[in-house]
């Protein structure tokens, strides 16, 4: 039931159609301090990881327009 | 098939809820407003009191007038949501067009639609002088329209059933409000937290780029607000070139991906259930289309001859690209050079980056990834039950919060919006075409940064541009914004109430 009014929330938001958001359960919602902290991280150590990844990247793409 | 003229029992409920919106429009105009007054910003002020207050009295008289206890149905909310982005940003250019710094009303509502839709492109005349508190409520309609306009007015303003019918089809399940209500502040909580320690990061690294005080302050919560809501606005007409920090350019990348995911994976994220991360079907289609279009734009720059160093080819390159593919529109250079000097592989990967768009249920734009990932599992399953033998059951999954069957139904909806989209930014590239004044890389670079809400802009967004064309690209950040249902849905009422039966 969570996932299906989250799906009509996120219709009424205009972000999305039924089938693609799945929101929490009412039970489920309260994820505390602890957990926005540890979200927020995982956010930031992956979009990080991943830039780093596009760097080298770059790097390469670099590299061979040196000729190395 | 039949089609019922709705009563005037429907289009007064209609009305009452819009007027809920246009409660919560003034709302926002306030805070602004607010700010105006402490700065001694007396036009801005003005501006923003009387918009509040056109807000305020039509909410009011729609109070007065329009109450109604008739249950909300599935029809009703897809229209007054399809109406809300169209009021909402009728009324929300009030106070652009009162500040002096749009040309004529279609300007206003303009760069209202291009804001509450967080698409960025922007028609303001002099923006470097346009003022604190009228600048700040530019990023303001990001925020209201990222979090959606409808959230906005049911997280502050739903007490009890009302506001909190909008989002129930059938209207009746009474134990789905407090539901509702509680995931409309789980998605503010996380905007909320964000807001703070993002803003906290943007203002440490602008004030090691040299704007400190309380105008670093003033800039941080401006881009903030703007990058993760994917909106694209900033506060100076030079986008994030303005600030010539890579550090700032850094955090703002992290703030637009943070932007562009779904609300449903912070909220498994901030649950511990880390392994959404790698298996989350819109996170790896994400991850695909990002960094094969990253290195075609790498190459294609590289090729260039614009830029030849690998910090040169990132800080313009993949900045550009992901502000392209989180819907966030920020731009490092003129945009004009984009296609003038970048070659002709760069711009087609930022192009198609854009038209992809980010995660569904977040605050981006275009086709979205689950879609993406979804119509390739679909081509995958069909290449597979060809090669299978006959009889044999093909059965295909995607992870997205947990294991799901790609059924046809599924399947068939994902390729029809896609195809949707393909053809809105077709639709707008040719009314661009029409005047002759443009190349069609130009126009199409335009249209595509319009409909799927990016703000990148080659150049043709301007003050002076043709009015059917603005028209063209009003319309196509409403539809991008809506993903088509709730406007055909509409159109489709429209038609009914002239042409249905009673």
């Amino acid at each position: 039931m969570g996932a299906n009014v989250g799906a009509r929330a996120g219709v009424f938001a205009g972000w999305a159609s039924t089938e693609v958001v799945a929101m929490p359960d009412r039970d489920e919602v309260d994820v505390g301090v602890r957990g926005a902290r540890r979200g927020i991280a995982v956010v930031v150590l992956a979009t990080g990881g991943y830039l780093a990844v596009l760097w080298l990247l770059a790097a390469v793409a670099a590299g061979i327009l040196r000729g190395v | 098939m039949a089609v019922f003229r709705p009563g005037a029992d429907d289009l007064r409920l209609i009305g009452y809820q819009l007027g809920k919106v246009a409660t919560g429009l003034s709302l926002l105009m306030a805070v602004p407003a607010v700010v105006a007054v402490v700065l001694g910003e007396w036009n801005a002020a003005t501006a923003l009191v009387v918009g509040a207050g056109i807000c305020v009295t039509f909410g009011q008289l729609s109070e007065w007038r329009l109450r109604t206890s008739k249950p909300l149905t599935w029809s009703h909310g897809t229209v007054v949501v399809a109406l809300a982005w169209l009021v909402g940003s009728a009324l929300a250019a009030i106070p652009f067009l009162l500040s002096g710094h749009t040309g004529n009303l279609l300007d206003a509502w303009f760069e209202a639609m291009s804001g509450l839709t967080t698409s960025g492109l922007s028609v303001i005349q002099d923006l470097d002088h346009l003022s604190y508190s009228m600048n700040l409520y530019r990023h303001l309609t990001h925020f209201a329209g990222g979090q959606g306009i409808v959230i906005v007015v049911l997280a502050v303003l739903a007490s009890g059933s009302g506001a909190g019918m909008l989002y129930v089809a059938e209207g009746r399940e009474d134990r789905i409000l407090p539901n509702i209500v509680r995931t409309a502040r789980f998605i503010f909580m996380v905007a909320a937290v964000y807001l703070v320690v993002g803003t906290i990061a943007l203002y440490g690294t602008l004030h090691l780029a040299g704007l400190g005080g309380w105008r670093g302050l003033w800039h941080a919560v401006n881009l903030f607000v703007a990058a993760f809501d994917t909106g694209g606005f900033t506060p100076t007409s030079q986008s994030i070139g303005y600030y010539h920090s890579a550090t700032v350019e850094v955090v703002l990348l992290v703030l637009m991906v943070a932007g562009t995911m779904s609300f449903a994976l912070h909220y498994h994220l901030w649950a511990g259930r880390f392994r959404e991360l790698t298996r989350n079907l819109e996170v790896r289609s994400l991850l695909v289309t990002a960094t094969v279009l990253g290195t075609l734009t790498l190459f294609g720059l590289a090729r260039s001859g614009v830029q030849s160093s690998a910090a040169g080819l990132y800080r313009k390159g993949i900045f550009t690209l992901l502000s392209a593919h989180t819907g966030t529109g920020f731009a490092v250079n003129a945009g004009g050079l984009i296609v003038s000097d970048w070659g002709v592989l760069a711009p087609a990967a930022i192009v198609l980056a854009m038209g992809l768009g980010g995660m569904a249920g977040s605050t981006a734009g275009g086709v979205k990834a689950l879609r993406v990932g979804i119509t390739a599992k679909a081509i995958a399953h069909d290449i597979r039950r060809i090669l299978l033998p006959d009889g044999a059951v093909a059965v295909t999954t995607y992870h997205a919060g947990h294991k799901r069957i790609l059924r046809d139904q599924v399947a068939r909806s994902a390729t029809t919006v896609l195809l949707l989209y393909v053809a809105t930014y077709l639709a707008g590239a040719l009314v661009a075409l029409l005047y002759g004044r443009w190349e069609a890389s130009e126009a199409l670079f335009e249209s595509v940064s319009a409909a799927a809400n990016v703000g990148l802009s080659v150049g043709i967004v301007d003050p002076s541009m043709p009015r059917l064309l603005q028209v063209t690209y009003i319309l196509q950040m409403w539809v991008g914004r809506l993903e088509f249902v709730a406007a055909f849905a509409l159109v489709g009422y429209l038609v009914a109430v002239v042409r249905g039966r009673r």
